[in-house]
């Protein structure tokens, strides 16, 4: 992989990561002042924190004249910092109030899952990990104090899906809920253990973790459209510089083993290719494998690079195509849901957003009201009369300007591809020395761009509602 | 006013007629479109010169409990009032099938559901509707001028001024907007130096501390 192709790779890291504490700053704006002013000097800290982890980033930025190569190794190692920084000081939000899950979060998950939801009844809170989690509460606190079993009432549901709080405000970032909602779906229906009988997986095999994983994806890729992985992959981004995404993750005490997430796009993408003849993904795919190159090339040797990939493509044809063929097979019209989203629309919603106003209602296209209009002015227009027939005639005008709430599938996917436009413009146009101020422009759209995501939700499950 | 036919030369101040505003919804050139969603009942909602607009799920109320006054009359005082302001109020949201109960007496701020993009020489007035106003409720008190230029939803200052309690509930048309078609502004609201409001998303609190008058 050459050089700029590598850097492209890390700019979109540093984009991520610029985004996401820049978040983490508004919400230390927001939250602190908001409850008193005992929190104000922590939150101070936090941010004066934060900004100081950037500042080695930035004056990397002023350094002319490096070679490419070496800008990418320096870039790497500060990302690095950066990340694990990040990723640390969002753990210490814990010390601070929580805002709570908007309102709107909930709403999403309960339109799109619908009878899902109500079955599993979660909890959704906010979280001081940057990641997102399914768990069963009362099997935490079971390990804790194992005397609660004896107390438990038997039908009580416990399912806490947790979203990290720097995304507390952006809807494309709460897709990643859909995810843990598969899994609860996934032990309601017993989908992954009924595949995992059928082709002979060991239950304390990485294998049957991944394909519990493979399970939550596809059911979330149903419910709530190709935004769910998406999501993922730009949590993934994120910590890009601490992980070597080119490898499944190791199993532990506390978590199981995750298959590499390429392998979870694309499984994804076959599936929605398979089911919807439809491909949502396949730019997003390309430049994921780009990053998953670079991964191994930077840490494997030449020789093991070529093994290793000779080795992930039958892993991937042994393990996640079958068993991804498999999940299909078992999924019940019960744990479908039609796709609805029509290319056209997609183009639509783009535009609007490329406009920065919300998408959440769609209606005729203006081209064809125009001409409605035209019509009725030439056969109405300059008569006093305002007969009955005049009336129904503009009765009938009217109600063809009605919009619909859009698919939320629909919705969500294409915030979430014009997020991808706009981060992928900000690492087209930038040069090594100018990429921090690109990115803080960047942050203002991604701000704006959120805001109108939250404000087509809003109109969206009010006008459900009526 | 009487309407002008599209085809004329606009005139200063004419109030859009109904088929006006459809008209302008549906321009193609996003310079002179009148942008509103969503667009929910336009058979109830447009009236014959105005659209009624509804309101949204989010709310700032006042809390009282430790703020004792906010001094408009310093000057450079802008982060002192802003903190005071910020400590005014609390951001809640209503679920969407939700309901809350603005008491008599109470002041809540509130926005519109409908995002609203008005060209440079269109702008427009929000009036509470006459039912709603009827049981006391009123939805601003000085804030009713739109500009040529604002994008966002826009702020409702909602008081009860009768004497029972009101029910309120996402989705209701509280209010309504009419709109007039002037020539080109030279300086459209979102060009404005010290603009406060432009882009809102939820209801807006206060910005005074922008003022000129408080921060020099």
């Amino acid at each position: 992989m050459d050089h700029a192709s590598q850097r492209a790779v890390l700019l979109r890291s540093a984009a991520e990561l610029f985004c996401r504490s820049y978040r983490v700053h508004q919400y230390l704006e927001k939250v602190a002042p908001a409850v008193g002013t005992e929190y104000a000097p922590l939150a101070k800290t936090l941010a004066e924190a934060l900004t100081e982890a950037r500042s080695n980033i930035d004056t990397l930025s002023h350094r002319s004249g490096l070679p490419e190569g070496e800008f990418n190794r320096q870039l790497l190692d500060l990302l690095g910092r950066y990340a694990s920084a990040f990723a640390n000081i969002h753990e210490t939000l814990i010390y601070l109030p929580s805002a709570g899950v908007r309102p709107e979060a909930i709403g999403l998950l309960k339109a799109t899952f619908g009878k899902h939801y109500q079955a599993v009844d979660p909890s959704i809170i906010l979280g001081s990990a940057f990641n997102a989690f399914h768990f069963d509460f009362s099997k935490t606190l079971g390990r804790v104090l194992p005397d609660l079993k004896k107390i438990r009432l038997p039908d009580q549901k416990n399912t806490v899906l947790q979203n990290p709080i720097c995304d507390w405000q952006s809807p494309i970032g709460w897709a990643v809920l859909a995810h843990e909602m598969g899994h609860a779906i996934d032990r309601i229906y017993e989908l992954s253990r009924q595949v995992a009988r059928e082709l002979s997986i060991d239950g304390a095999s990485p294998q049957y973790d991944w394909l519990r994983e493979f399970c939550a994806d596809i059911l979330a890729s149903e419910m709530i459209g190709p935004a769910a992985i998406l999501a993922i992959v730009s949590i993934e981004y994120t910590l890009y510089p601490l992980r070597r995404i080119h490898k499944p993750s190791e199993r532990t005490d506390k978590r199981p083993s995750h298959p590499t997430t390429l392998w979870r796009l694309r499984v994804v993408a076959e599936h929605l290719a398979a089911k919807y003849s439809i491909d949502y993904l396949g730019d997003t795919l390309d430049r994921y494998e780009d990053a998953w190159n670079a991964s191994l090339e930077r840490f494997e040797t030449p020789e093991n690079q070529d093994i290793m990939r000779h080795v992930d493509s039958l892993q991937y044809a042994i393990c996640a195509k079958r068993f991804s063929e498999a999940i299909r097979k078992r999924l019940t019209s019960e744990l479908t849901n039609p796709h609805l989203i029509a290319e056209a629309s997609v183009e639509r919603c783009l535009q609007r957003l490329r406009r920065g106003d919300p998408i959440g209602a769609q209606g005729r296209p203006r081209e064809e009201l125009q001409k409605l209009i035209t019509e009725y002015r030439e056969k109405y227009e300059g008569s006093s009369r305002q007969g009955p027939e005049k009336i129904q005639a503009f009765e009938k005008l009217v109600a063809e300007f009605r919009e619909a709430p859009l698919g939320l599938q629909t919705l969500l996917f294409c915030c979430a591809l014009r997020r991808d436009e706009l981060i992928r413009e900000a690492v087209d146009r930038s040069s090594s020395a100018d990429f921090p101020i690109r990115f803080e422009n960047l942050n203002e759209s991604l701000t704006v761009l959120d805001s109108r995501a939250v404000s087509s939700l809003t109109g969206n499950l009010t006008q459900r509602t009526l | 006013m009487a309407t002008v036919p599209s085809n004329q030369t606009p005139i200063l101040g004419t109030l859009l007629s109904d088929l006006e505003i459809l008209d302008r919804i549906t321009r193609i050139d996003n310079d002179s479109c009148i942008f509103i969603t969503p667009l929910i009942d336009p058979d109830v909602q447009l009236g014959p010169s105005s659209l009624d607009v509804r309101l949204s799920t989010k709310l700032e109320v006042p809390v009282t409990l430790d703020v004792t006054h906010i001094d408009l009359a310093v000057r450079r005082q802008a982060d002192s009032v802003k903190a005071r302001v910020e400590r005014n109020f609390q951001s809640r949201a209503i679920e969407p099938e939700g309901r809350f109960v603005l008491h008599p007496g109470e002041f809540s701020l509130g926005s519109t559901l409908e995002f609203i993009r008005l060209p440079c020489d269109i702008a427009a007035r929000l009036e509470g509707r006459s039912s709603i106003a009827r049981l006391g409720l009123e939805v601003h008190s000085t804030a009713g001028f739109v500009d040529p230029g604002y994008e966002g939803e826009l702020t409702f200052e909602l008081k009860n001024v009768g004497r029972l309690p009101v029910v309120l509930r996402p989705g209701l048309r509280v209010a309504q907007l009419c709109f007039f078609r002037l020539s080109n502004v030279e300086r459209p609201y979102n060009s404005k130096p010290h603009q406060k409001y432009g882009g809102s998303v939820g209801p807006r609190r206060s910005g005074i501390d922008k003022d000129p008058e408080l921060s020099q």
